[in-house]
């Protein structure tokens, strides 16, 4: 029940505290996670000409931000296994709050603002009872703890949610515990079963699809949505990585998933690996990166191939324009489609796995 | 003064782009690597599978095309880990050398054309668009020394698609190295980065950058794959998925993988290298001193050990030349390459 005294504090505080929103951080387009040439790790916010608007110092290597959706607030995951998150005020460059997994969970790298923006749900590990969860911590609470619910599959990576509240998980199967091979050491290759994942708004199992079990080694791991709501996911294979394997996975609910390949040649050179994925900016084609392979693969909506563009250590992806920017770990950001255009480059700043990209808000 | 300059440039790198801090040094590296490296390994291919193309129009039978066609395997192992440009473009590599083959898709494929008498063999342009699994090295070296298809005779569909394979090998190494050569060729988007004609490089660095990665992943490949694939684990060797092990070939292609990459380490390097001339040296006598052409020996412990060793002698090669190569010139292998999430 409310007492009078946290009411008067909570109408206190709405009337002096300055209510924020991106435009105090510059209105970024894009959030990313980089190194730079000194060895320290930040979070950048990007223009929509990929111009770096706002750099805040992360305490260790970043994987995946969750930005608010109007707040200027992210939450920067530590890699995987963190067991840490820290919630930048992008508008100060401040940490205002640390999240620390609870006993026996760890991040995955990825979360999720959900419910306006008040909740924020974190893939995690429960790696004492070897099953996936979605951890929920409140913002109107210091971002407390306040529940978790089950994913239906063994490390949920990436969630993603449709605009009827649906949430949408990637559960990538791969099974580490923080004690082994610091952490990162995978320990289920021959018995994984990745999966993606439907939840009602209210976490309950609506749908479930795995794929066959020639391709069980496939870990979904990253998720796009289209504006028409496809839901396109990208996959790295545990097994050999001369072998092939589609690493794109392209689905609407009710039907049956697409899996997309490249021809012969390109498949090979990605290298059975796709690190992040991302629909174009206008929707009409979707992108896989392979660090690995130094190349991106661009597909129709319909899973056909429609080419590869070269670029060494690409792995950031995020829709801008009708195509997409990329970045890399030697510091370029590139505008992406049939070929690419360097938009900025800053040389010692290696940027980390995943763009974010922000919604365009209302001025 | 060269060790100086070196030691002085990574902090360079922290400078805006806008100015960027190209040093001698690197361009030095840069030129000798591409004109001393690159365009001779391209000539060599073109050079070798022009020679193996007209070997095998006189005379299809495999005794008489085997020379030719190891001569043309060799080149290709001075080129093959230049995963770039020309080279990788339309899925060539993989076009030039199918390996690994894990479905076994080389020996059905062709045992199907051949049965089917595929007239796809005729048309060098519609041949050029034939499955990667009739094509190239791999498809010759069952055409030339497997019993399966090596009992052939002149003028017949076998002896017509030995002919093709090896005419369209020409074709791309033809193909390869115009384009590399070209005034606005590949060469040239190597040596000029963002000047160049078809800019790939923003900037020489990165050039430089992508050269050393192919220098850092050809010896992880023969690591991990050309010595990996056959000493399988201590319980299982697996030698017959060695690479060319047909054509009495694995030694001899780990042995001038790392002469190639050994020359286009000496190209790179600003300065003296002597830690990995030494690591280099030591790997390559072993692994000349294998007398082991197929890696038939791994079924063997003493034997698969003595490939193993190489593979562990490869990962010393690779930390000197972190040092001695990427260290100096400001470059290191993909940030998001070499780790995955």
């Amino acid at each position: 029940m409310t007492s009078r005294r946290t009411f008067l504090k909570a109408a206190l505080a709405a009337t002096v505290v300055p209510r924020l929103s991106w435009a105090d951080a510059g209105s970024p387009a894009f959030l990313g996670a980089a190194k730079d040439a000194s060895g320290d790790y930040a979070l950048y916010g990007l223009d929509a000409q990929a111009q770096i608007l706002f750099r805040a110092p992360l305490p260790a290597r970043g994987h995946a931000a969750a930005a608010h959706p109007f707040k200027p607030e992210a939450v920067a995951f530590a890699r995987r296994p963190g067991t840490f998150a820290v919630v930048v005020n992008c508008a100060t460059g401040r940490i205002t709050h640390r999240l620390d997994a609870p006993e026996g969970r760890h991040f995955m790298g990825h979360g999720l603002f959900v419910e306006n923006g008040d909740l924020l749900l974190t893939p995690e590990n429960n790696y004492a009872e070897k099953k996936g969860i979605l951890g929920i911590w409140d913002r109107r609470k210091n971002y407390a703890r306040v529940g978790e619910v089950a994913t239906h599959g063994i490390g949920p990576h990436d969630v993603k949610q449709l605009s009827d509240g649906t949430l949408v998980v990637a559960n990538g199967g791969i099974f580490t515990h923080p004690d082994i091979g610091e952490g990162r050491q995978k320990l289920n290759i021959d018995v994984m079963e990745p999966s993606l994942v439907y939840l009602s708004s209210d976490y309950t199992l609506v749908e479930k699809h795995v794929l066959t079990p020639e391709l069980h080694k496939n870990s979904i791991r990253h998720l796009s949505l289209a504006p028409d709501e496809q839901v396109a996911f990208a996959m790295q294979w545990e097994g050999d990585e001369m072998d092939l394997v589609p690493l794109l996975g392209l689905h609407r609910r009710g039907e049956e998933v697409v899996l997309a390949e490249a021809d012969l040649g390109e498949q090979y050179a990605m290298k059975a690996y796709a690190g992040s994925v991302s629909h174009s900016g206008d929707g009409t084609e979707v992108a896989i990166s392979s660090p690995r392979g130094g190349r991106i693969h661009r597909f129709a909506p319909d899973g056909t191939f429609l080419g590869a563009v070269v670029r060494g250590d690409v792995c950031g992806l995020a829709p801008m324009g009708d195509g997409y920017l990329g970045s890399d770990g030697f510091g370029a950001l590139l505008a992406m489609k049939e070929d690419m255009r360097p938009l900025n480059a800053v040389p010692g700043l290696a940027w980390d796995n995943h763009l974010v990209a922000l919604p365009e808000l209302a001025a | 003064m060269r060790k100086l300059a070196a030691l002085c440039f990574p902090l360079m790198l922290a400078a805006p782009l806008a100015a960027d801090p190209l040093s001698d040094l690197l361009s030095e590296a840069l030129e000798r690597a591409v004109n001393e490296h690159t365009v001779p390994a391209v000539d060599h291919f073109d050079v070798a599978t022009a020679l193996l193309s007209d070997v095998a129009g006189d005379n299809c039978l495999p005794n008489a095309v085997k020379p030719a066609y190891n001569e043309a395997f060799d080149a290709w192992m001075g080129l093959q880990h230049l995963h770039l440009g020309p080279v990788e473009a339309n899925g060539r590599i993989l076009a030039i050398a199918f390996w690994p083959d894990k479905k076994g898709m080389i020996p059905r494929t062709l045992a199907g054309y051949i049965a089917d008498e595929d007239p796809v063999i005729e048309d060098p342009e519609e041949f050029a668009q034939a499955s990667i699994a009739v094509r190239g090295l791999f498809a010759l070296e069952y055409m030339l020394y497997d019993e399966q298809f090596n009992d052939y005779s002149e003028d017949s569909y076998s002896c017509h698609l030995v002919q093709a394979v090896a005419r369209d090998l020409h074709r791309m190494g033809a193909a390869i190295k115009a384009e590399w050569e070209a005034p606005d060729g590949f060469a040239q988007t190597l040596l000029l980065a963002g000047e160049a004609p078809h800019p790939l490089y923003l900037t020489r660095t990165e050039s430089v950058q992508a050269l050393y990665t192919m220098l850092t992943s050809s010896l992880e490949v023969t690591r991990d794959q050309r010595i990996g694939r056959p000493i399988g684990s201590f319980e299982k060797p697996r030698p017959t998925r060695a690479e060319a092990y047909r054509s009495d070939r694995a030694q001899r292609n780990v042995v001038l993988q790392l002469q190639a990459a050994r020359d286009l380490a000496r190209k790179l390097a600003p300065g003296e290298m002597p830690l990995a001339e030494a690591a280099f040296e030591k790997t390559i006598a072993l692994a000349e001193g294998l007398n082991d052409p197929g890696f038939a020996g791994v079924e063997d412990p003493m034997g698969r050990l003595k490939v193993e060793i190489i593979g562990q002698n490869i990962t010393t090669i690779l930390g000197h030349l972190a040092n001695e190569v990427g260290a100096p010139l400001g470059v290191s292998a993909g940030f998001n390459a070499s780790d995955g999430d």
